[in-house]
């Protein structure tokens, strides 16, 4: 049954767990923004060429449109690269599974990692 | 095309085509065992816990692939490729929010919704949010906005299935709907979540396997990209030439693209909101509309959710995550060069028929064992989601309205037959809704996500993750959201300023009703919020 010390300690390992939460959350939109701003630039200036200034002969890389590889393509490929580096360094670990205080443990507990 | 059930019986089956039949029919064979063996754990195991998280126990493999078969359903497999088939290259902006769709999707919520969700005895997001507000309101408005934006991607999916069967054999849409509703209906059913994620995972590799395949074969079948790129700089535009005017200079080369292509169907027009003489295809707006939506769409889209309430610990998501990163690029990399490539090929599709252009490809290019499986790909896709969505308006109604709502007293096998009948009853209804054969497939998936995430977004980040957020406040976001979304949709009366996707305003509006209502009402009390917050 939960007592004192265990509601104090579950309150330790839940601020830590929500604070690495929000940390992870904070470098997700920052990437999301930078992606957004990178992607609407590139786009918006490459591949929205005004009727009238489109070249006779477009640009092509690998028989793709240039505009589609870079501003498509390549942020997807470093993407790629963030993500992996995001999975495999930023994410931490979950702080130890506790039990809500007060709360009957749930009947899963023993699927708990 | 030609309706098959122009010339025959609706429910004569024209295939016979062994090569094509025998690879699809083992695929169907490997979901049914599959339904099988899962049902197994329901026996062993509490029902509801089995039925709808899997026991919490899925690794890294289950949780990508069927998290990403989940969200890439028949639009991403059948109707973005439709769409390229239509517009050409301009359609490369309508992804480019996927670029970070895994990151997003699962970066920002995973850990933490999964952790609440374990500690909370959550069995669906309804019930993590009823359990931090104890709001009874909250318990029934949320699942009600889950359930019917659920039915509307449900709906599109059935179309998408029904139209892959009709064109694999050779029958009508009539017998292919049938056909297709009766074996995910039944082994949804039966199986539960656990058979839907491990069916998902079969089916999150042929998709990707089948879509990937396709590409080599269909830029030999025409010569190389570039040839295929270079012949576009010459297509005609059907649509511009139906309204009297020119073909706009490398029409399908840059964005806008070439003109919408008009639907016959006047309803669909309006659901567009554009006027017979339209402009281009994909506005800037709307392209970054479609950036925003396919990233932050899928964080809290009601179908993908679950599966962060199934994974067994961090270490599954961060593998999850390393297998999602390249699985978009491929997935819509490969429809973006194949689509590009069969323009070239003649598939005899009119417009309104666009959405078999992968079937109608497969059987062209590849050879007739090969086009079993490529066109197992995007049923596979179907499939998953549906199964997905079912059991959500079934964990929506019986968990969350039925049990947690109205009757908490209810016996566990009650709930467990209640289970079984709502996902077959939905699974009907949404069959007599396809039977009317709606034309085009991927409006009514981006009004999915679309809608689902003005509405669900931020009450759901909010309770995840802001202290400060009150019941009131995620009501007013989730209903404020919802109704911007459809009001917005049906009338768009700001298209003549800037055209932005309806989505954009819905999510503003939700965002700012969650902030200011949920300042304007009474803090949660902090006792109340330690064991999400700590301290």
């Amino acid at each position: 049954m939960p007592d004192s010390n265990h509601d104090e300690k579950f309150l330790e390992t839940q601020s830590r767990h929500f604070r690495q939460c929000v940390k992870e959350a904070r470098f997700v939109i920052v990437t999301w923004l930078i992606t957004l701003f990178y992607v609407g630039t590139t786009i918006g200036l490459m591949g929205y060429v005004p009727v009238e200034n489109r070249p006779d002969d477009p640009s092509l890389i690998l028989g793709i449109p240039a505009w589609v590889c870079w501003g498509l393509l390549l942020p997807w490929f470093v993407l790629i690269g963030v993500t992996w580096w995001f999975a495999i360094f930023m994410m931490k670990e979950d702080e130890p599974y506790m039990d809500f205080p007060n709360r009957e443990p749930e009947s899963l507990s023993q699927t708990q990692p | 095309m030609t309706d098959p059930s122009d010339t025959a019986a609706w429910f004569e089956i024209g295939q016979r085509d062994k090569y094509i039949l025998a690879p699809f029919f083992a695929y169907m064979i490997g979901v049914f065992v599959i339904a099988i063996w899962a049902h197994r754990y329901q026996k062993k195991s509490e029902f509801e816990s089995e039925y709808y998280v899997g026991g919490r126990s899925f690794g890294a493999w289950v949780l990508a692939m069927s998290w990403v078969a989940t969200l890439a359903s028949g639009g991403s497999f059948l109707g973005y490729p439709s769409f390229v088939y239509s517009y050409g290259w301009s359609m490369a902006m309508w992804v480019s929010g996927s670029t970070i769709t895994a990151l997003v999707g699962l970066g920002i919520v995973g850990k933490r919704i999964n952790r609440l969700a374990r500690q909370t005895g959550a069995l669906t997001l309804v019930d993590l949010l009823r359990e931090r507000f104890k709001s009874r309101a909250i318990g029934v408005i949320y699942p009600i906005v889950i359930v019917f934006v659920t039915s509307v991607y449900l709906l599109a999916q059935f179309i998408a299935g029904a139209r892959i069967l009709a064109s694999m054999l050779d029958t009508s849409y009539y017998m292919g709907l049938i056909l297709f509703a009766t074996s995910v209906v039944a082994y949804t059913t039966y199986g539960g979540f656990r058979a839907v994620a491990w069916t998902d995972t079969l089916q999150g590799i042929v998709m990707i396997v089948g879509i990937v395949m396709l590409v080599p074969l269909a830029v030999h079948a025409v010569g190389g990209l570039e040839n295929a790129t270079r012949n576009l700089m010459t297509r005609e535009d059907p649509a511009a030439i139906k309204k009297g005017i020119d073909t706009a200079k490398h029409a399908y080369l840059y964005g806008p693209g070439p003109e919408e292509i008009e639907n016959d169907n006047s309803e669909s027009s309006e659901e567009e909101g554009r006027s017979p003489l339209s402009d281009p295809w994909l506005p800037f707006g709307v392209g970054i509309s479609m950036f925003m939506l396919r990233s932050l769409g899928s964080v809290m889209m009601p179908t993908t959710v679950p599966r962060m309430l199934a994974f067994r610990d961090t270490k599954a998501l961060r593998r999850a995550l390393m297998l999602l990163a390249p699985y978009f690029l491929l997935m819509y990399g490969s429809s973006l060069i194949t689509m590009n490539c069969a323009h070239m090929l003649d598939l005899g599709l009119a417009p309104v028929d666009s959405d078999q252009a992968v079937p109608e490809l497969a059987k062209r290019v590849a050879p007739p064992i090969l086009a079993g499986l490529l066109i197992a790909a995007p049923f596979a896709a179907v499939m998953s989601t549906v199964d997905s969505a079912l059991l959500v308006i079934s964990a929506s109604v019986v968990r969350d309205l039925i049990q947690k709502s109205w009757f908490p007293s209810i016996r566990e096998t009650t709930i467990k037959h209640l289970s079984y009948l709502v996902t077959v009853v939905v699974g009907l209804a949404v069959f007599f809704m396809a039977l009317t054969k709606p034309p085009f497939l991927q409006p009514l998936v981006i009004y999915y996500v679309g809608g689902g995430a003005s509405a669900l977004f931020w009450p759901s980040l909010a309770t995840l993750f802001w202290k400060r957020a009150t019941a009131q406040g995620v009501i007013a976001g989730l209903v404020c959201g919802a109704i911007t979304f459809v009001l917005m949709d049906l009338f768009r009366p700001l298209d003549f300023l800037i055209e932005l996707h309806p989505f954009i305003y819905g999510f503003t509006a939700s965002g700012l009703m969650v902030f200011s209502v949920s300042r304007m009402t009474p803090a949660q009390d902090s006792r109340e919020l330690e064991p999400y917050f700590g301290r």
